[in-house]
């Protein structure tokens, strides 16, 4: 039990915990309350870093279609191969701000009817030519080929890129269709708008990120070497090798155990217990970051009834939740996202009333539901069972029925009425083009709301940004009264590493390693 | 049975093999067709929209009919090509020949130790009939006999991380394009789990064949002439007992080569069978297709092989008239 009464963010495996490190971990504790304040603190590695080295990282989810494609990831080992290879203009930082990576600079007029944007001079591909402005507008145009869209197709759809023009060889001016100022929150996802140049081909991978490619064999591993001319400063280590034959995050476990792997990316929580007293291992845990949403479409009976979505969220104990699912390894959660964002609004929580759901569900005449699910990330099936459970004290049956991963994927993904997802941090505009926007990839629910819409729409053109906070605010005061999710909790994402891996940074954002931090990690 | 004989029969049977694989070949082909969803979808997963689906379909050439593909594959077949990956458009064969290297170690291996152990452990059992050795033997025998190699496999993964952690790794990972054998440590496991499944059968067999044997009028008749008793037991006994239990073998091997689906994933060891569950999860035709197909030829050649040799050590068969 003490484990619960421990604070979320508290790095309970770290080596050297001194008091430093435990003063920032008890700031953390506030600054999950007083969102934006307080960074990510680093993991306290005062030594100096040595170069050299491969760090050796398992990992679970390839399957034999796995790619090196910059703009089509698919599994989890293709988002962090994306994230080595390619950088894009912006990125996330550690502590999930949008930060300028290939882009010196990238800003819209006072309109919001063009976006300037200047690539840094000192920026390379891995076979050593400069990124240029001609490079930007090829992967953008990459990523919206009508004919093949991507993942970020919807995101870049309001940008006019028939009409681009080029100011200098790094400089272009990228016209929209509408007012358009998000453009950074909405390409900050670290695996959808990586640049590439002109004559890219995915068979032979060449980006400008840190690390580059050497071989892959799909599901079973990939080799990457170190990028030495990596503008934001070249890795410590000489390279490292994703590892992926395992069936298992257990089975990942035991090759760290013994001795085959460095690092086990993204898993499950209760490993940290059973690592509390390794000589040989520790943990890396990342703040509240990750989202497991319970999904109901809004398009299908009876969640087509806003009543019965209102019940579920209402019947929730969600401290107890987050106890219980994440071993206290996360914080509550109040059905929206986006809880680092600065215009996030954290006056909208969520009390649990049971009456009112009981009264609500009774209202609707719902008294059984079907939750149909699949081991898609850690810890997703016990959640289920505890919705279930705290659904009955409300009066209603949640069967959870737990489907094989590829038959769910391919057969009930986005097609079932009532389902469960998981998304890492995103920005707050960034994440309706992925979940609710016409033609998003992700839409699951299918929840089309009108007015919804109507909010994004004009939030999303809105430069100047405290009108645009209050935008976002309306955004999320719909969320949280009708929206398609019940968000319950924030979790952190666990990593297990060797003792002798160093200077990966403590993540707000729950991609696997730091924010998947390789550039900063070196081997004591 | 004379020489040509033996031809004659050996040629039947070969013929009956290739029959077989043809069957086989089509029930996996129906098999597949009953999984649901394709290998567009798979690729594609959670953003297969209908458009990107349709076009994947259109370059994977899956717009044809089933027995249209299933046709094509077949042809391929009968001019030596494996066809090619439908996830990775590689040709099959390269990812095949790795595959089957890793396996046939672990086989082979597993054979050339299990075996004359199984053979040993069976003959000294059916010597000290009903005698200590042989109740503990058999015990053994029987016990590891009902454990499924999954078990088996996990079990020995748990003995080994907690009484010598370190010491032999719970994972198999073998280096793509590098041999197993650069890395011995990894088969320990998967050979010892291996072993331990193959063990009981063959014992079992063996002891009781050889019990039989012994207990039967020539033997009683050769001891009672004063053969020795070590001359009594090679000579004598072994050349009766053994045909059952190269039967026995002949299964074990062949159950080898289907059984290692489950070991190799326990200990993620990238085999056949790894390939197999890898292929499936994908939907990719050509590549189950192929793996399958191998596994039954396998099959198919270890019954020939035993039967020849059951003809050859048997007096009856190998005498009697074609």
């Amino acid at each position: 039990m003490d484990d619960l009464r421990l604070p979320p963010i508290a790095d309970l495996a770290s080596s050297g915990a001194t008091r430093r490190t435990l003063l920032k971990a008890g700031g953390g504790l506030a600054a999950a309350g007083l969102l934006g304040l307080g960074g990510a603190s680093a993991q306290a590695d005062t030594a100096v870093p040595k170069k050299g080295g491969t760090l050796r990282v398992a990992i679970t989810g390839g399957t034999a279609g796995d790619t090196l494609d910059a703009h089509n990831t698919l599994t989890q080992p293709d988002s962090y191969r994306v994230m080595a290879m390619y950088d894009g203009l912006v990125s996330l930082s550690p502590d999930a701000q949008v930060i300028n990576k290939l882009a010196e600079s990238m800003e819209c007029d006072a309109k919001a009817m063009s976006w300037t944007i200047r690539v840094r001079s000192d920026a390379k591909f891995h076979d050593g030519r400069p990124v240029t402005a001609k490079d930007v507008a090829f992967s953008f145009n990459r990523i919206s080929d009508p004919k093949a869209p991507t993942v970020g197709a919807v995101a870049l759809a309001p940008l006019d890129l028939g009409n681009i023009q080029y100011l200098d060889d790094r400089t272009l001016r990228i016209p929209t269709k509408v007012p358009y100022a998000v453009l950074r929150d909405v390409i900050s996802c670290p695996f959808m708008a990586g640049i590439v140049p002109t004559d890219y081909d995915p068979k032979k991978p060449i980006g400008a990120g840190p690390f580059k490619f050497k071989s892959m064999t799909p599901a079973q591993q990939t080799e990457f070497t170190r990028f030495d001319e990596y503008y934001d400063g070249p890795a410590y280590l000489d390279g490292f090798i994703l590892q992926e034959q395992f069936t298992d995050n257990l089975a990942a476990y035991n090759a760290l155990q013994g001795g085959q792997v460095d690092a086990v990316a993204n898993a499950p929580a209760n490993l940290i217990r059973q690592i509390k007293n390794s000589t040989t291992l520790k943990a890396l845990l990342s703040e509240p970051a990750e989202i497991t949403p319970f999904t109901m479409r809004a398009d299908k009976p009876p969640f087509n009834d806003p009543n019965v979505r209102m019940a579920l969220r209402l019947m929730m104990d969600r401290e107890r939740f987050v106890k219980i699912t994440l071993s206290g390894y996360g914080t509550v959660a109040n059905d929206i996202y986006g809880q680092y964002d600065p215009s996030f609004d954290s006056s909208l929580v969520r009390h649990q009333d049971l009456d009112q759901a009981k009264f609500l569900l009774k209202k609707a005449g719902v008294d059984r539901l079907e939750l149909i699910t699949t081991d898609m990330a850690n810890g997703i099936i016990p959640m289920a069972e505890i919705f279930a459970q705290q659904a009955a004290k409300a009066g209603v049956k949640v069967q959870v029925t737990q489907a094989n991963n590829d038959v769910y994927s391919e057969n009930m993904y986005s097609k079932v009425p009532f389902s469960q997802d998981f998304f890492f941090y995103s920005p707050i505009m960034g994440q309706p083009p992925l979940s609710f926007l016409p033609g998003s990839f992700l839409n699951e629910t299918h929840w089309a709301d009108a007015e919804y819409l109507k909010v994004y729409d004009e939030a999303k053109g809105i430069v100047d940004f405290g009108k645009r906070t209050e935008m976002i605010h309306r955004l999320q005061q719909i969320e949280f009264e009708r929206g398609t999710w019940v968000v319950p909790s924030y979790n952190s994402v666990v990593d297990i590493l060797a003792k002798n891996v160093m200077g990966l940074p403590k993540s707000r954002t729950g991609y696997a390693l730091g924010n998947f931090s390789l550039t900063k990690a070196w081997l004591a | 049975m004379t020489g040509s004989g033996l031809a004659a029969m050996l040629l039947r049977r070969l013929l009956l093999g290739l029959l077989t694989l043809l069957l086989v070949s089509l029930v996996v082909f129906a098999a597949t067709q009953l999984l649901p969803g394709d290998v567009a979808t798979a690729i594609l997963g959670r953003t297969a929209t209908p458009a990107r689906i349709a076009a994947l379909r259109a370059a994977l050439h899956l717009n044809h009919a089933p027995l249209a593909q299933y046709g094509l594959w077949i042809l391929g077949l009968l001019h030596g090509d494996l066809g090619n990956s439908l996830v990775t458009g590689k040709p099959i064969l390269s990812d095949i020949a790795g595959r089957l290297y890793n396996s046939s170690l672990l086989v082979i291996i597993t054979a050339v130790i299990s075996l004359p152990i199984a053979v040993i452990a069976g003959l000294a059992a059916a010597v000290r009939h009903d005698r200590a050795t042989d109740i503990a033997l058999s015990t053994v025998a029987l016990a590891l006999s009902a454990l499924p190699e999954f078990v088996i496999g996990i079990a020995l993964i748990i003995v080994s991380s907690l009484a010598a952690p370190h010491v032999l790794p719970m994972v198999s990972l073998v280096q793509p394009g590098h041999s197993p054998l650069q890395t011995p440590r990894v088969l320990v496991l998967p050979l010892l789990t291996l072993t331990l499944v193959v063990f009981p059968y063959v014992f079992r067999m063996m002891r009781g064949s050889m019990i039989d044997v012994l207990e039967s009028d020539y033997i009683e008749m050769a001891r009672l002439k004063g053969v020795s008793p070590h001359r009594l037991l090679i000579v004598h006994a072994l050349p009766s007992a053994l045909p059952p239990t190269i039967q026995a073998i002949a299964l074990t091997l062949a159950y080898l080569a289907g059984g290692i689906v489950v070991v190799e994933y326990v200990f993620g060891y990238a085999g056949i069978g790894e390939g197999i569950v890898s292929a499936v999860g994908t939907r990719d035709l050509p590549e189950i297709q192929d793996f399958t197909l191998i596994l039954a030829a396998v099959y198919v050649c270890l019954n020939i092989i035993a039967d020849v040799c059951t003809v050859l050590l048997t007096p009856k068969l190998r005498t009697r008239r074609a």
